[in-house]
């Protein structure tokens, strides 16, 4: 008995110690910014919290609607909305950005909890990918930053329904797409066929579970709000370290390093990638920084790094990671690598782009 | 009678939230917030901080009530840290030196229809004779037009407010007077900067705020970044003023 007591309170001194050296080092780090001494830190901190700013009304938002997805939506009403035939759903999944132009923070808890519902694994994927790519306010994005071209907002539109389309299908002739969620993980409780929770690991008791239980609505939204709580913390831990990781590559990255191979057919399609990669840029400003790069840069490659970024980039694998099995992840982390490097072969090859000229 | 304990790990969890909340709304009241993001942003922003108040005022009544978890977990930590760095550091925004690692450009890339109808009306109202104000709100469209037409602008007297960039490549007469274009958030800033001849370039301290008045010509000059030599839209200054940094250093294209 003492010693449950003691190793618990080694535990409760472990989580409390580690935030009280956080905050005595982040309010020192702060004050030193505020003297104007470390510019690089004052940098790496302020692209740090913009990153946060602009992603948690998103992760927010997607956290909620995902809560709801989990409280309303029953496996069977799902079923109804998706259409039978395989590739009329993939196709469908590929363009519902337009329904919802959420940004990519917003995706992943969305579609997490989709798939737990029940919805097919291939079409939870080509929306996972397409969502962010083939909405209205990215491809009217693009077209400004590109002074107009609408063959950069069709390629860049089209690219991304047909890797979508294509890694949701590829998903779905493996195994690993029959359960790829993480079980125990609070979030992806998987709902049995009498309407139980099993494996909520939120850390209590439901009001309501989708398909039965009391009409009560404020106890609906107490649900859905402390879901978003809990959820909040275990997506919000991997945007985090994704942001902290992109605020270091912005300050200590100096991108003209990576222009002496900005020719190169191959190699300069796999740094642009690399870059969208690591930088996690919102896939609303992507296209005004792809642009700065279409001087020095394989058009390819430069259609590569708008087409990969808002599929693949740090950020949003941790946040993957979280949800879903690391099999799954990596493969489709690999299948989108693939069929992007492919594509920015194409438009290289292809000459029907010529980036910005 | 039996009171429940203060459960902390959701009472600092809670805590945190609040934090959030408060410190997204202080940012929001005080501008300090467009030292972060672009304006259109803004409204998101107010969305998560109403959510971060709800979620942590909820968290922490059920915290009083026995009900969430007692351990705080290290990774609140991982919350903690941008919150406090942000709250004791201040809203300083982007240092120019950050200009080094990314790469300028000449210009913003485009414009919409009706971006293009006002600055039409704009150098209309300004006359062929008239300054061409480079400024905050006119800055992104004129830089477009300016990249897209150079021969448009040749000629043509213009004012500008800039911070001086002067990369080694630069000779002593020569700099960029640089500004940040902001499209969502910081993390996606942009350099924009227009080659600028005036005498003693050098003399200023680097990354200087100066306002500058001159006459747009074209010219050849190397790259920055390839050293290869490409025509570009110069201002040779006439009026040369060093100035106090802006309060809103960035720019921020209205079309997006």
């Amino acid at each position: 008995m003492v010693g449950k007591s003691i190793s618990a309170c080694r535990l409760k001194l472990g989580g409390s110690s580690v935030l009280i050296v956080a905050a005595g080092l982040s309010i020192s780090a702060g004050l030193v910014i505020r003297s104007g001494q470390a510019p690089r830190i004052s940098d790496f901190s302020t692209v740090l919290v913009s990153i946060l700013f602009e992603a948690f009304p998103f992760v927010l938002i997607g956290t909620i609607i995902s809560a709801a997805i989990h409280l309303f939506v029953t496996p069977e009403l799902l079923a109804r909305i998706i259409p039978g035939n395989k590739f009329a759903g993939l196709f469908i999944a590929s363009i519902a950005g337009f329904a919802f132009p959420i940004c990519e923070c917003a995706n992943v808890p969305v579609t997490r909890r989709l798939v737990a519902k029940g919805m097919p694994t291939p079409v939870a994927v080509t929306f996972l990918l397409a969502v962010a790519i083939v909405n209205p306010v990215v491809l009217f994005s693009t077209w400004i930053a590109f002074g107009g071209d609408w063959k950069a907002v069709l390629l860049r539109g089209g690219l991304g329904m047909l890797i979508a389309i294509m890694s949701g299908w590829l998903v779905g002739l493996m195994p690993e797409s029959r359960s790829p969620l993480r079980v125990h993980v609070a979030g992806n409780d998987q709902v049995s066929k009498d309407g139980h929770d099993e494996h909520c690991d939120c850390g209590h008791d439901h009001v309501v579970v989708a398909g039965k239980g009391r009409a009560s609505w404020l106890g609906r939204v107490r649900d859905v709000l402390e879901h978003t709580g809990s959820e909040l913390y275990a997506v919000g831990r991997f945007l985090i370290m994704g942001a902290a990781v992109a605020a270091i590559m912005q300050t200590l990255l100096p991108r003209w390093s990576l222009i002496g191979i900005g020719a190169a057919p191959v190699l300069s399609i796999l740094v642009l990638m690399f870059l969208a990669y690591v930088l996690s840029l919102c896939s609303e400003a992507d296209a005004f920084i792809a642009a700065t790069f279409a001087g020095y840069f394989t058009p390819g490659a430069v259609m590569a790094f708008m087409v990969y970024g808002p599929m693949m980039d740090i950020k949003n694998t941790l946040m993957l990671l979280e949800g879903f099995k690391p099999r799954f992840v990596v493969i489709l982390f690999a299948l989108t690598t693939i069929l992007c490097l492919f594509a920015g072969l194409a438009v290289n090859n292809a000459g029907i782009w010529g980036g910005l000229l | 009678m039996n009171r429940k304990p203060l459960l902390l790990g959701s009472a600092i969890w809670s805590l945190i939230l609040v934090g959030w909340g408060i410190l997204i709304l202080v940012f929001l009241v005080s501008g300090g917030m467009l030292r972060y993001l672009h304006p259109r942003m803004l409204p998101f922003a107010v969305l998560s901080a109403v959510i971060f108040l709800i979620l942590g005022l909820l968290g922490g009544y059920n915290a009083f009530n026995g009900k969430g978890s007692s351990a705080p977990r290290a990774g609140y930590a991982l919350f903690l840290v941008p919150l406090l760095l942000s709250a004791f550091g201040g809203p300083r925004g982007l240092d120019e030196r950050a200009v080094v690692n990314r790469l300028l450009s000449g210009g913003g890339g485009g414009s919409s229809t009706e971006s293009i109808n006002s600055l039409d009306e704009l150098l209309e109202s300004i006359g062929p004779d008239g300054v061409i104000p480079f400024e905050d709100w006119s800055f992104y469209n004129l830089s477009s037009d300016l990249n897209a037409n150079p021969a448009r602008y040749q000629g043509r007297t213009i004012s500008m407010t800039g911070f001086s960039f002067r990369p080694s490549i630069l000779p002593d007469d020569r700099l960029y007077l640089t500004r940040f274009l902001i499209t969502c958030c910081v993390a996606d800033a942009e350099p924009l900067g227009l080659l600028t001849e005036l005498n003693n370039a050098s003399k200023f301290a680097d990354y200087a705020w100066l306002r500058i008045e001159g006459v747009i010509d074209l010219a050849t000059a190397p790259n920055p970044y390839t050293g290869k030599d490409e025509e570009v839209p110069v201002l040779r200054a006439v009026k040369v003023e060093e100035v106090e940094k802006p309060i809103s250093a960035y720019i921020f294209p209205v079309d997006i």
